[in-house]
């Protein structure tokens, strides 16, 4: 544990940085794609929640707003093949549990930014001669952006955040790979002080610019 | 006045809303460079009226004809609205587009003119309403009495043949009032047909070529302002405004 084992391995802190790297490539992968598929998955959330299905909605929302992820994670990554012998991998389940979490915290984003936008302002571009196409495309598109892209980003952030607990399920994200490290070379302080300042470079200038983006586009 | 051609008329228009007749048989003609304030109780059904004339609320009976065009509850009112300007309560600016962007956008977009057209139009008409200075501001950053006046300036930006008013001046603080009806009276000076809905009895008073007092969806009376502010023939309108002369009384007490 000592820095005096730590050089004795041979292994210098641009070494470790360099081994992390796949870790991290995997963690932003696994984020990005969640958060790709969590998009649409939030538009179909929005539909759902009001149609007259909005209880199934609902329903949706609280098994994740209720159940911890890891729970999820267990669930599907040991259970699934234990009980259907479908076997969708650890990837495959991370995937699935974030993109089912993530759909419903994108859905009540578009639909908090839907709200937000006052039926009297749409009815004074209607007074104003605009059509329905052109309310979407000048008015109420533009506006949607504006209030989900900072939401959004914070909804990322947290993505990012709770990919570390994948490695539970075997992924090889950063976490997981900085752990490979300390087995190896049993420098846990150095490798998960890495780890730290590393999520925080990635999260912090995220969560700075949802902040900076939210005060310019503020619209009250 | 009498001698220029009517712009506006109202056959026998109605308004139904869950089964409640909002508004009944309501006809009224407007000719152009007039002047009509819409006096009445709250929930009489003035501001929805206004809202019938340009096809904001669907109508359920009658029709409307302006300039030339007769349009029903089945028409397509959008070329209409495009010759209508509504100025609203709330102001209701763009809140996403600066000053300059909320007069353009509906000239530019809706009736595919020029941008460097209607920009100097916007710049000539934001100067008019005092705001020359306010081009590049984000509606958020302007007082009601700003805002307000942005949003007339917006819909004059149109080159609208009828203006309707709603209750502009509702939500405002008293001092910004003020500012807001000069512009107004700029307007009726300059021969703008409008259409109003309005609580200040003054005003309405000193603008108005002609009341229209409504009261349970209906029209109760027509007359010109010195006809129903000292004589109203109405028993709903002279209660009405007595009222307004309690009010009055009342402030001077107070002293």
């Amino acid at each position: 544990m000592s820095s005096s084992a730590m050089i004795a391995t041979g292994m210098t802190i641009p070494d470790i940085l360099l081994q992390l790297i796949p870790g991290l490539g995997q963690t932003l992968l696994l984020t990005f794609a969640s958060l790709a598929l969590s998009l649409p998955g939030g538009l179909l959330y929005v539909l759902l929640a009001q149609s007259r299905f909005a209880m199934l909605a609902r329903g949706w929302l609280e098994l994740f707003r209720t159940i911890p992820l890891l729970v999820w994670l267990f669930l599907l990554f040991f259970g699934l093949p234990l009980w259907t012998g479908l076997d969708i991998g650890g990837i495959g389940s991370a995937v699935l549990v974030f993109v089912l979490w993530g759909s419903t915290e994108a859905g009540e984003v578009f639909r908090g930014a839907w709200r937000a936008i006052p039926v009297a302002q749409l009815e004074a571009g209607i007074s104003l001669g605009l059509n329905t196409r052109q309310r979407w495309r000048y008015l109420i598109l533009p506006q949607l952006l504006r209030l989900s892209l900072p939401p959004l980003m914070n909804v990322a952030t947290r993505l990012i955040k709770t990919s570390s607990l994948t490695v539970l399920i075997g992924v090889t994200e950063l976490t997981k790979a900085g752990q490979q490290i300390i087995e190896r070379e049993d420098n846990a302080l150095l490798v998960y002080g890495l780890l730290l300042l590393g999520y925080f470079a990635i999260c912090f200038p995220l969560s700075l610019a949802a902040r900076r983006l939210e005060q310019r586009w503020s619209l009250a | 006045m009498n001698a220029s051609p009517v712009l506006l008329t109202l056959d026998d228009v109605s308004h139904h809303k869950s089964g409640h007749a909002i508004l009944q048989q309501i006809d009224l003609s407007v000719r152009t460079g007039e002047v009509v304030v819409i006096l009445g109780p709250s929930g009489c059904g003035k501001s929805t009226l206004l809202r019938c004339i340009n096809g904001l609320e669907p109508l359920s009976g009658g029709h409307v004809e302006f300039a030339g065009d007769r349009l029903d509850a089945n028409s397509d009112w959008t070329g209409l609205r495009r010759n209508i300007g509504m100025v609203f309560q709330h102001y209701q600016l763009f809140p996403h587009l600066n000053v300059l962007d909320n007069l353009c956008l509906s000239p530019v977009v809706a009736k595919g003119e020029s941008r460097t057209v209607v920009e100097a139009r916007a710049l000539a008409l934001l100067a008019k309403v005092g705001l020359a200075d306010k081009a590049a501001a984000l509606p958020r950053q302007l007082s009601g009495g700003q805002q307000q006046r942005v949003a007339i300036a917006r819909a004059l930006c149109m080159q609208p043949q009828l203006m309707l008013f709603d209750e502009i001046t509702a939500a405002l603080d008293p001092e910004m009032v003020l500012e807001v009806l000069q512009v107004l009276r700029d307007l009726a000076d300059d021969g703008m047909t409008m259409l109003l809905v309005t609580h200040e009895m003054s005003f309405a008073e000193a603008i108005a070529d002609r009341i229209v007092f409504m009261d349970a969806g209906r029209i109760v009376e027509i007359a010109s302002p010195a006809q129903f502010f000292q004589q109203p023939q109405s028993s709903r309108a002279q209660q009405f405004l007595s009222h307004f002369q309690q009010l009055q009384q009342m402030k001077r007490k107070a002293r």
